[in-house]
């Protein structure tokens, strides 16, 4: 009888240990659990978090400097500027001397990289424009304006470069893949760049200088419409002009006080946030925003 | 290492070494004489239990135990010589004068030789073990002190290991704890010195007490001579006035509990594992005012310190019961396993003074003035896995086997986290079943196994935003943020899918034997960081599951053991290995991959990676002479439209990187007490393309009058530009003589010097190299260190600098 009692109990601490073995551990959780970045759940809380996510429409303007990008590929092929190859040096397996010759192939890098800063900075534009519809912000649609502005004028360069570019607005995961399903002509893009900026330039921030300064302002506006007119005949395929109206929008940014100065090179001086030419500037610092 | 060539693109292709249960171990912890035995788990199948980390093989580390009632007090002592073996031949000062545009500085330098040295090591190895009845025990512990063959490198390291295990209640319980720890104390040296050196100019000297004559010295330079030139900087200067040390620690812990639950059930075992590896990485550097590398920083220090967490849970139940004459195992279990990775560093520059070097970060005038940098991060992964496995064996004749394991990784988007991975083997033990005469085994198998891989990154399918840059708002600067990546839920596990049939024999009583080998892996939803559009992508890569390969091949060991008198013995074996991997989906082909660098080639891509094409091709253009009046290379017109355009499609394969076979070669002898062991190891069939000819086998101005000319037989001097081409690619066959050592076994027993064994011992690591390849080793590159790039193989970079040979004698002794 004793001897049956131990096997029970024998039994029954067996079928404990063999349970805790396996059950208590098993644990399946597989969530991710974030330490150095925040996500869309835990970002978004706060106004200077706002600013923040604007900032991001501003820091994609840091590229403009950069070689092999908007700026070069503009430059090289043309006559203002040359890359010169020294013996082997700089010859690249011949990149820049085909911008020069204007016999580039499409594997030649410095398109497909401002391909990728233009459409990274409308894209990030149109992510910030979903976003911030999505959030219950004082400032929701200043900024939605503001943004509207800043992809405007990035189009504005895309089309200058590429002609019939793809015209997205939306910001979605599901974004059709191909390109032709959103080409509408360099004219659709150019009537889009137009209408954008009409339609928020008044309810831009009309200030100069101070909060407005590096900023997209209704100055900044106007002068990028002035570049849009000028090129009408281009942009249109020939079918239109638009003196009349490049002048009005020059007219305008006169209103905000900018003139020429007297000294063209002031424009260019280390510390050239007095100029009075400057209309829209990426401002570089050596602490804050070393750009390149 | 690597097991069966490629099988994925990503660059963790090195197979999981588990080291008595700690899963993901480094060799770097185990000292060789602590390890009773290693096994190599190269199929599908029998890798299928490790899930997603043993993909690329898995290599199986024992250490030593003790064993009951037998103290054994060993000791195994070594030097050892390391020294420069091989490296790439530039002109020397007087060649170099006589060439057109030589910038003669007037002296007549070996650079290489000046950052190079005879490295010295010393490895000592104690280790004690015994037991009791129920209780055995082994401990070690190792020094090893290297100098290395780079001016002021090498490491001291102290390593120590404890294995114990006890049974209790009856025998019933045995429980294992495996404890060890290392510490090294490194010095890295410099590799930019080593750059700098192979293709400097030799006429420079080394040091310079005043500037002039293109030279600048002297005190502002620490008295070491510098040119200001596109890349160059003075090789010993760097060396010898900068500091790069760090401090490593590696602790490894595990504990097994088996318990034998045979009372309740008949052949019912179970155990819990439970393990943890730490890691924690320091480095410290410190550039001196005086060093013209970090030229008008005013000394420049950096502290860095990375840390890791890898613990792991697992439990199994085991049952084992004969039937008959069949022979079951079952395995069932649970495995919990959590990474964690952290790290902190800063850095600044502009001190006033070398005295602190990197000790006193706060006197960096960068802080103060906005510039100096901190950083910190931290992040973690998980994996936990069900698995489950039966083996039946059939009175020794035949053998099956069946597992699946279901993975689960948090590094995927929500829907695919869970993975299932099946694997199903056969055996038949012929000689057995058929009664072959002569035969003393002939074993046919076949296996199909599925095992998955995982990103090397977590957190890809979120959309992670952090600081990017600053933007100006009201006046003064805010921080930006932005998303840090494109994020991708669809991530999906990597599947590796392979089939291996084999035979093992052995004939002659066991004279000869072998095994045979046929395996073809195809493996999908290969993961990779591949370029996309934008729009609709925010960047413009991507991890994303990209294609699919098939990599196949056949291995065929034998051995054969030739003479066994006594006296005399002689053993000889011998691996053959090929392999081939082929394209067979990819999301974007034609890929072109790894390019060749700067100055003037960082547009020139190496590599071609398409669609039912090999992996491993050389893609560069066919060179055809130097323009009579430029001096330009030319290049055919391949696609034949009237010129060369310098593009990917003016140019063709002219070689592959990967190799059409393996061989490996050992030989062992015995004679008396003498024995001899003596192993080589070739790979044939792989070109290499020689990056120093690509940039330095020419007459360029721009290299003669910044670097050094590439001593060859190629060299023309009618050759005045730098352009890769076909004509630098060079067949790599090779056979090197790897290690042989020669050893005597002391006869012990008949005297009265009380030890147990003694046996001394001299070696000699990679004692020559037989090969047709004019770079400066003709190895397989699987990988392309530029980058740790898998796609562009066979490319040998101008950061490897030389080979060593390493000779040392060394003592085994026995209490």
């Amino acid at each position: 009888m004793k001897r049956n009692m131990k096997n029970i109990l024998d039994k029954k601490f067996y079928v404990m240990l063999l349970g805790l073995l396996f059950f208590a551990p098993a644990c399946t959780d597989l969530d991710e659990e974030l330490f150095s970045d925040v996500t869309d759940e835990n970002f978004f809380q706060s106004d200077d978090e706002f600013i923040s996510a604007l900032g991001g429409a501003y820091s994609s303007f840091y590229g403009i400097g950069n070689h092999s990008n908007l700026w070069s590929s503009n430059e090289i092929a043309s006559d203002e500027m040359v890359i010169a190859t020294k013996g082997g040096d700089w010859y690249d397996g011949g990149i820049l001397l085909q911008l020069h010759q204007h016999n580039w192939t499409p594997d030649n890098g410095f398109f497909n990289n401002t391909w990728g800063f233009l459409y990274s900075g409308i894209n990030t534009a149109n992510r910030l424009i979903a976003q911030f519809e999505n959030i219950e912000s004082d400032n929701s649609t200043a900024y939605i304006n503001e943004l509207r502005a800043v992809r405007a004028i990035w189009y504005m360069w895309a089309m200058d470069a590429f002609g019939n570019v793809p015209l997205v607005t939306g910001f979605s995961d599901d974004v059709p893949k191909n390109d032709s399903d959103f080409q509408t002509g360099r004219t659709a893009v150019y009537t889009f760049v137009e209408t954008e900026l009409v339609a928020v330039i008044a309810d831009l921030d009309a200030s100069v200088g101070g909060n407005a300064y590096a900023r997209v302002n209704q100055a900044t506006a106007w002068a990028a419409l002035a570049k849009l007119y000028i090129n009408a005949e281009v942009y249109s395929g020939g079918a239109t002009t638009e003196w009349a109206k490049a002048i009005n929008a020059v007219d305008q940014v006169e209103t905000f006080g900018y003139s020429l100065e007297g000294l063209y090179s002031s424009n260019f001086k280390q510390e050239n946030s007095g100029s009075t030419e400057n209309i829209f500037v990426v401002p570089y610092d050596k602490v804050f925003a070393q750009g390149i | 290492m690597r097991l069966r060539g490629v099988s994925t693109f990503g660059a963790n292709a090195s197979p999981l070494i588990v080291i008595d249960g700690v899963i993901g171990g480094s060799l770097n912890t185990v000292d060789p004489n602590d390890i009773a035995s290693m096994d190599v788990l190269k199929d599908g199948s029998a890798a299928a239990i490790y899930g997603s980390r043993g993909s690329a093989g898995v290599i199986i580390v024992t250490t030593k135990t003790g064993e009951s009632g037998k103290t054994a007090i060993n000791y195994n002592g070594s030097v050892a010589f390391e020294s420069v073996a091989n490296s790439i031949e530039f002109m020397d000062a007087d060649e170099y004068r006589a060439l057109p545009g030589a910038v003669d500085l007037g002296g007549s330098t070996d650079w290489l030789d000046e950052v190079t040295e005879t490295g010295v090591s010393q490895i000592h190895n104690i280790s004690m073990s015994g037991g009791a009845k129920s209780t055995t025990y082994r401990a070690s512990i190792n020094v090893r002190d290297v100098t290395g063959v780079g001016m002021n490198s090498g490491f001291s390291q102290l390593n120590a290991r404890l294995n114990l295990s006890q049974k209790a209640l009856n025998d019933r319980l045995k429980i294992n704890v495996n404890v060890s720890a290392t510490t090294k104390d490194s010095e890295y040296g410099f590799t930019e010195s080593f750059r700098y050196a192979i293709a400097a100019n030799p006429t420079m000297s080394v040091y310079a007490d005043a500037s002039g004559g293109g030279i600048t010295g002297g005190a502002a330079t620490g008295g070491y001579s510098e040119r200001d030139i596109f890349d160059f900087y003075n090789p010993v200067s760097i060396s010898a006035q900068n500091i790069n040390e760090g401090t490593d620690l590696r602790i490894v812990g595990g504990v097994r509990a088996e318990y034998d639950f045979s009372d309740l059930v008949d052949g019912l075992s179970a155990a819990v594992f439970y393990g943890e590896q730490r890691t924690t990485d320091e480095r410290a550097q410190y550039f001196k005012k005086s060093a013209y590398f970090v030229n008008g920083r005013n000394g420049v220090a950096s502290r860095n310190w990375a840390g890791t967490d890898n613990k792991i849970f697992e439990t199994t139940f085991n049952y084992n019961k004969d039937f008959g004459g069949t022979n079951l195992t079952a395995l069932a279990g649970y495995s919990y396993q959590a990474f964690f990775n952290e790290g902190f560093g800063m850095g600044g520059s502009n001190f006033l003074t070398d005295a602190f070097t990197y000790n006193n970060m706060g006197a960096s005038l960068d802080f103060p003035n906005g510039l100096g940098n901190a950083n910190s991060y931290a992040n973690s992964n998980k994996l936990i896995a069900f698995f489950g496995r039966v083996n039946l064996n059939i009175s020794d004749n035949y053998f099956v086997s069946a597992s699946v394991r279901q993975e689960g990784s948090t590094r995927f988007g929500e829907d695919n986290k869970w993975g299932l991975f099946p694997a199903v083997s056969a055996g038949a033990n012929l000689n057995n079943i058929l009664s072959l005469s002569g035969v003393d085994q002939l074993k046919l198998r076949a296996s199909f196994g599925i095992t998955g891989a995982q990103p090397g990154e977590s957190y890809l399918s979120k959309r992670r935003y952090g600081p990017s840059g600053s933007f100006f708002y009201g006046g003064a600067f805010v921080p930006s943020y932005g998303p840090q990546s494109n994020p991708n839920p669809d991530l999906k596990w990597e599947e590796k899918a392979e089939v291996d049939v084999g035979v093992d024999f052995s004939v002659m009583n066991g004279k000869l034997s072998g095994s045979f080998d046929w395996y073809q892996r195809t493996t999908s939803d290969l993961l990779f960081l591949i370029d996309v559009p934008v729009p609709p992508n925010l960047y413009n890569q991507t991890w994303k599951n990209v294609g699919e390969m098939t990599n196949s091949g056949i291995e065929i060991t034998l051995n054969y053991q030739v003479v066994d008198n006594g006296s005399f013995s002689y053993n000889t074996g011998i691996n053959f290995a090929t392999f081939k991997t082929i394209i067979d989906q990819l999301e974007v082909s034609p890929l072109y991959q790894g390019a060749m660098g700067s100055p003037g080639q960082s547009a020139v891509n190496l590599a071609r990676v398409a669609v039912g094409e090999e992996l491993g091709q050389l893609w560069l253009p066919v060179y055809d002479g130097p323009d009579a009046t430029t001096g330009a290379p030319t290049m055919k017109d391949l696609d034949g439209d009237g010129t060369f355009c310098d593009c990917n499609d003016d140019k063709q394969v002219v070689g592959n990187g990967l190799p059409d076979f393996t061989i490996g070669w050992n030989n062992s002898l015995t004679f008396g007490n003498f024995d001899l062991n003596v192993f080589f190891r070739g790979a044939f069939g792989h070109d290499v393309l020689n990056s120093f000819r690509g940039f330095y086998e020419n007459y360029s101005p721009t290299v003669i009058s910044n670097w050094n000319v590439v001593k060859g037989t190629d060299l023309d001097p009618n050759l005045t530009d730098a352009a890769v081409n076909d004509t630098h690619v060079e067949s790599a066959d090779f056979l090197k003589l790897d290690n042989a050592t020669l050893g005597y076994t002391m006869p012990v027993g008949s005297n009265n010097v009380g030890f147990r064994s003694m046996r001394i011992f001299v070696s000699v690591q990679n004692a020559f190299v037989l090969t047709g390849y004019t770079g400066i080793d003709p190895e397989v590159r699987y990988l392309d260190i530029e980058g740790n790039n898998a796609l562009a193989p066979g490319i040998e970079r101008r950061n490897t600098y030389f080979t060593t040979r390493t000779v040392s004698a060394g003592i085994n002794i026995g209490f």
